[in-house]
Order: structure tokens, then sequence, then C-alpha cells
């Protein structure tokens, strides 16, 4: 017979002190981050997938060329938001692993066979040539992947705003496609500003068309969402949420703008504005919960003691990352002679 | 659960070593300015490329997991725990940058710069390896219990079973892989190449078994530390490694054996009398404490750890002898075949020792999650369809590792046969398409 476990955690303090907001807007910001580069990595697949006729070697290139050095990075801000999820709110982590066993476990899938097929495909390159042309089956596997990753995401992210963390639901696959739709709208446009000529047309058309979606999206998303997760619904469009709910959509005006007149530098920028707006208001109209009605930041939050050691490590982490991803982004994305007036 | 991490262990110890090993040899191609080690750099940094990409999602797997499949001990010492996976996680970011910018950047940074990127990520991937394990040494001692959570920095790095165990598993990893690599190369080299690539086998191999050597040098002295450390912190663990029933002053050491739990013997065990108490306490009369200390439904699988551990220490010894057979016959131009084909042999036995010590370490814990705390029953989920992840994760790493594989086979035989030296500074230009199509469009 197993014996009983020691005594129980103490109970966290009521209400949210300065500690568990800190760390909530941190988990904020580092799936903020994630958005902006992981989202836009899967997005990128998504291109490569649906790359039809004579430039579609051209497209696939363009893809591997702009994700290879720095997918990786940008994928570990999702292990860094988990890391930040069971340390600092061990109670939400344990509640979502369990109520979202099923969708986690297909974004997992998702997000495996996805990295693998494209370093097996990028590096294979290299083997391959000597036998002729690739025949290109991690392609699908590459573009699938990136499909099937962000939309179980979205899913689980609304699940968190639905009563008993529900995630087979309209709103929830409402939510898996607009994460889909919003991936696919900043890889296409980051990429149009990396590259030029036909293949930048290609993409701004591509951006174009994933802006369309995501904004014919969003008016049944919050149409539903009023309903369906009746915490966060109403609260996108009054109190706090309401401005950045307002300010998303004017960039994303201001997006459709420059993507009309050709402009991937200003579409590039309203487009990271679009995306960390839209975060913002959802993050901002669920708070204070974690899982809608269940656990707030608070009630699921560690001890107060723990909180405040990842929030004084933090500066230091960052002392040595920020450089480091600075560098890496000046490398690979600064400098680029390929792109300018034509 | 078991099966992830067994499986991204394999690939995070390439993810350690493999960058060791590049730096090492680009360190000596600029130095010496020889263009065969700088060619020998790039190849193992292509397949550091797969082999850390595949950690990385691996890695990514397990922090999923965690939760898909722990909910319950992540909910009770997430905290704890999460400290060393948070230190890791900027330590693996760290490795993660200048991986890329390492494997994109050779005609983009400075030789120097570039050999530095690569040297921060040995360095880091190594770093992760050590602060990770500080997860698990928690699990295996959680000093103050749940007090831990008051103060996790101290509970993880003030752990005193942390320093040992730490060590000895970066040094299993890299001399796991540096075996692993020194195998290929040895396997190359038995297949007669051209002069040109002989000549870079040669190199790798010479690097490969150099960091081999002196992790299977070391192994044994870490081990001990381990062992002591074990002894003293967890007497449990220790007896079902030894199968000690009884406590016993001046206990014997036994080697090999099949524990026959009912009886509470171990049988067809050579022993060495008094071994177990001086290895353990360095006093040949020490007292062992024995599993019938506490009661039966706190001993761990003793048949599982008992055998794990001396495999473990069984694959090591192999390794150790041919790692000094090497070291006598390192200075000739042609290492004869008999050699080669017994380098080829013990490769794989450094990671038999990898798995199998964590295993000890694992089972050695059992009924526990977290010693003392919380029984592995209550942590794992509620959730059904565990069967089904589990099969279903099996099936996918099966299949991944045998694309790797297949996948290293044909990036080593790239360059195509007699196409020689020169043909190959082209081709990897086609595994950068970011340099060849820079201009494409």
């Amino acid at each position: 017979m197993p014996p009983e476990p020691a005594a129980p955690l103490p109970l966290p303090a009521a209400g949210a002190g300065g500690a568990v907001r800190a760390a909530a807007l941190l988990l904020a910001v580092v799936l903020g981050v994630y958005a902006l580069f992981g989202l836009a990595d899967f997005g990128a697949g998504l291109w490569d997938l649906t790359a039809r006729g004579d430039r579609a070697q051209a497209v696939r290139q363009a893809v591997a060329r702009g994700m290879g050095p720095v997918w990786e990075a940008n994928h570990v801000w999702l292990i860094f938001a988990l890391v930040l999820l069971f340390t600092a709110f061990p109670a939400a982590f344990a509640r979502l692993g369990t109520a979202l066993f099923v969708p986690l476990h297909l974004a997992l899938g998702g997000i495996i066979l996805r990295g693998a097929a494209f370093v097996f495909r990028a590096h294979g390159r290299q083997a391959s040539r000597a036998a002729g042309p690739a025949p290109d089956r991690w392609g699908a596997v590459f573009g699938a992947g990136s499909l099937v990753a962000p939309f179980f995401l979205g899913l689980s992210l609304a699940a968190t705003a639905q009563p008993g963390l529900a995630w087979w639901s309209p709103f929830a696959l409402l939510v898996g496609l607009s994460t889909v739709a919003a991936g696919a709208l900043e890889a296409a446009v980051y990429l149009a500003a990396e590259n030029r000529g036909e293949l930048r047309r290609r993409f701004l058309a591509g951006a174009g068309a994933s802006l369309a979606a995501l904004a014919l999206l969003a008016l049944p998303t919050l149409a539903v969402a009023a309903t369906a997760a009746p915490w966060l619904g109403p609260r996108l469009l009054r109190g706090p949420a309401l401005p950045f709910v307002l300010l998303a959509a004017a960039a994303a005006l201001l997006d459709a703008r420059a993507l009309a007149r050709a402009l991937p530098e200003a579409a590039r920028l309203w487009t990271a504005a679009l995306v960390l707006l839209l975060w913002a208001g959802w993050a901002t109209a669920a708070w204070p919960w974690l899982v809608s009605g269940e656990l707030t930041a608070a009630a699921a939050a560690a001890p107060a003691a723990s909180l405040r050691q990842v929030l004084l490590l933090l500066p230091w982490g960052l002392l040595l990352l920020v450089p480091a991803l600075g560098l890496l982004f000046a490398v690979f994305k600064g400098r680029n002679p390929a792109v300018g007036p034509e | 659960m078991g099966i992830s991490l067994g499986w991204h262990m394999l690939f995070a110890a390439f993810g350690v070593t493999l960058p060791l090993l590049m730096v090492l040899a680009e360190g000596v191609g600029l130095l010496r300015r020889s263009p065969l080690h700088l060619e020998l750099a790039r190849r193992w940094s292509g397949a550091a490329a797969v082999l850390f990409a595949i950690g990385a999602v691996s890695g990514t797997a397990l922090s999923f997991e965690l939760g898909l499949l722990w909910p319950r001990l992540m909910g009770l010492a997430g905290p704890v725990l999460g400290m060393a996976f948070f230190l890791e996680g900027f330590a693996f970011f760290v490795e993660a940058i200048f991986l890329g910018l390492y494997l994109y950047g050779w005609e983009r940074l400075p030789a120097w710069g570039h050999w530095l990127s690569g040297l921060l990520v040995a360095v880091a991937g190594s770093a992760s390896s050590v602060l990770v394990t500080g997860a698990n040494a928690w699990m295996q001692l959680p000093r103050e219990g749940l007090g831990a959570l008051r103060d996790p920095l101290r509970a993880v790095l003030g752990n005193p079973v942390w320093p040992p165990m730490a060590l000895h598993g970066t040094l299993a990893a890299w001399t796991a892989a540096a075996f692993a690599v020194a195998g290929g190369e040895a396997w190359s080299l038995l297949r007669r190449p051209d002069e040109a690539r002989r000549a870079r086998h040669l190199a790798g191999l010479r690097l490969a078994m150099l960091v081999a050597l002196v992790g299977a040098l070391a192994m044994p002295l870490s081990g001990d530390a381990s062992a002591r450390t074990v002894a003293a912190r967890e007497p449990v663990k220790l007896a079902a490694m030894e199968g000690q029933f009884a406590s016993q002053a001046g206990a014997p050491l036994r080697i090999g054996g099949i524990p026959d739990v009912a009886r509470r013997t171990v049988d067809w065990a050579l022993e060495i009398p008094r071994g177990l108490s001086w290895l353990a306490f360095r006093r040949p009369g020490a007292i062992v404490r024995g599993l019938e200390a506490v009661p039966p439904s706190l001993w761990p699988n003793v048949t599982a750890t008992h055998l794990g551990f001396q495999i473990m220490v069984g694959s090591s010894l192999p390794l150790l002898a041919a790692a000094l057979l090497y070291a006598f016959h390192a200075g000739q131009s042609r290492p004869p075949r008999w050699l080669l084909r017994l380098l080829v042999a013990v490769s794989p036995l450094g990671f038999l020792a990898l798995e199998t010590g964590w295993l000890v370490t694992e089972f050695g814990r059992q009924p526990w999650a977290l010693s003392g705390l919380m029984p592995t029953a209550r942590a794992v989920t509620p959730a059904g369809g565990l069967a089904w992840s589990l099969l279903g994760f099996v099936l996918l790493y099966a299949g991944l590792t045998a694309t790797v594989v297949h996948f290293l086979r044909r990036l080593e035989a790239a360059p195509g046969e007699g196409d020689g030296g020169d043909g190959e500074a082209g081709r990897r230009e086609e595994a950068f398409p970011a340099e060849v199509l820079d201009h494409a469009p």
C-alpha cells in the first residue's frame, strides 16, 4: 500500500498579489512573443504545403531559408511558456494537462513531426543531390504538422475560456482556425519582406488572403464568444480589453492598406501589432482567470516565495538572451542585400 | 513518459556532445590551418543539426507530457521542478540561438566568431544537461519536503545528490555519444575509403576517442562519488541495486546474479566479501542497511534495479578497455583492423550504460514519484487514453529513430563514391540553401 502523501499544499493567499500579477504578465509576454515568432513558423509550413505551380520550388526554398536559422530559437519560447506555467501556476498546468489531454497530444504530435520533417528535408538536400532530385515526402509531413499544431494550440487556448474546458465547440474551432490564419499572415508578411520580385508578390497576395480570412473569422468568433465563453466574450467588448480590440481592428485596416500598396516593411509592423494587440485583448479580458470560472491566477499560483525567485532570476536570464537573440536576427535577418527598391 | 525521456536522452546526449566534437575539430582546423579538420567540423555539424532538432522537439514533448501524464506531480511540485527547468531553459535557449548561428553562419561570421558560437553551444549544452538533472535529483531526494516550495532555488541547487548525479549523467552523455561517433568513424575506415576520406575519418576517430577516453576514465570516479551519495542518502535504492535484502555489517559486493525476491536471496552472484561496505562507506566493516529496513510495499523492483545496475557497470568496462587499447595505438597512421572492429562493436555500449544507469535511478526510487512524499500511482494522470498515448508515442519515436539512422547514413555517404575531396565543398553549399539561393529568384 503506498502511503498517504505528506501535508497538503499551503493555500495561496487570496487575491492576486504583486508577484502573481508579475508572473502572469510574464507568461502573457512569453506567449505573445511565441505568437509573434512561433506562429509564423507554422504559417511558413502552410505556405510550403500550398505552394503550387512553376514557382512552388522557389516558395519552398524561401521558406527553408527564412526559417532555417531561427526556428529552433523561436520554438524555445513555447517550452519557456510551459516551464513558466508549471513553475508559477502548477495547479493550472495540472488542470490543463488533464482536461486537454487529447488536443494537446495532437498539437504535440504536429510539433514533433513538423520539426523532424523540416530538418530531414533541409539537411537531406545534401544527401539527396547525389541521387537525383529529392522526392518531397517530408514536405507533406512538414506542412501537415504545421497546420495541425497551431490549430490545436488555438483550440486549447479557446478551451481555457469555456466552462469546463470544453475544447470541441464552434467557438474553439473558430479560434483554432484563427490561430492558423494569424500564423499564415505573419509568415507571408515576413517572407514578403525577405524576398523580392515575383516571390514577394506571391507572399503579399497570400498575406492579403490570410488577413481577409482572419477578418472573416473574427466576426462569428466574437458573436459565438458572447455565449460560449461567458467569462471572456462579453469582456472583450467593454472595460480594459476594449481599447486593445479597437486598436487591433485599426492595425488590421492599416495592414490591409500596406498590403494593397505592396509595402512589406509596413505590413510587417502592422501584422505584428495586430497579433500582439489581439493577444493583449484576449489576455486582458480573461484576467484574472487562467481557467475561466475555475481557476484564477491567484488560486493556481505557486507560493509567493517561489514566484519571487522566478522573477528575480529573470533579468539575469534576459541579460544573456536578449543580446544573443539580437545577434541571431541581426546576422540572418538584418542585412539582406536582396531586399531593396526594385 | 519513460519512453519519451529515454528517447530524448539518446538525442540530447548527441546534442551535448557533438558540438563539443565539432568545436574541437574546427579549433584544430583553424589553428593548424587544416581544411581536413574544417570539413570534419562541417560534417559533424550537419549531424548535430538533425540530432539537436530531434532533441529539441523531444524536449518539447517532455515539457508537455509533464502535464499530460503527471498532472498531479506537477500540481504539487511544479515550482521546485520548474525552477530546474527554468534555469535549464535559459541554457537551452542560448544553445539553440548559437546553434542557429553556427549552422548557418559559416560564411557570415568571422572564423573565430563562428568557432566561439560553437563553443557557446557546447558549453550551454552541457550546462543544460547539468541543470535539468537538478529536477531529477530533487525527485530522488526531495529535501525539506514541500517546505522546498518556499525556496526552490536552494532546494534544487543545494541538494547534496545533485552534483554527483549531474556530473555522472553529463559525463555519461559525453562518453556514450563520443563512443558512438568513434564507432561510426571506425566503421567508415573499415570500408576502405579513398585517401582523402580516410584521412578525415581518421582525424574524426582521434578526436572522438580523445573525448571518449577522458570520459571513460572519469566515469568510474564520478560513478563512485554517485554511488557513495546514494549509499548515504538513499539506502533503499542502494540495497535494491546490490540485492542487499538483510541489513548487514561487512556486506559483500555482488557481481551479476539474479535476485529472488520471494526467498530474499541473489542467485548465481559472484560475491566479493565486504566489498560493498568498503565501496559505499570506505570501511570494510560498515553496516549496509538492507531492504528489510522498510516494509516490502515500499521496495522498488529489486530484479530490475539490480540487473540494470549490473548492465550499466558491465557495459562500461569494455568501453574503458577499448579506450585504453586505442590509446596505445593512437600514434599509428593506420590503426589495426581488429581495433576498428572492436570500436564498432562496443560503440552502442555507452548508450546502453546511459539508459540503464538512468533506469536504475528511476526504478530504484519506486514506488515513489517523489521519494517519501508522493507515490507514483498518485502522480499519474486520471485521464483515460493513457495506453493510446503510450502506443502512439512509441510508434512515432520508432519511426523517427529509424529515419534519423537512415538519414545519418545517407549524410555520411553523401560525397558519392570516388568523387573524393574537392567535390565536397560544392555539395556542402546545397546543405545550406541560404547561401546558394540568396539571389535565386
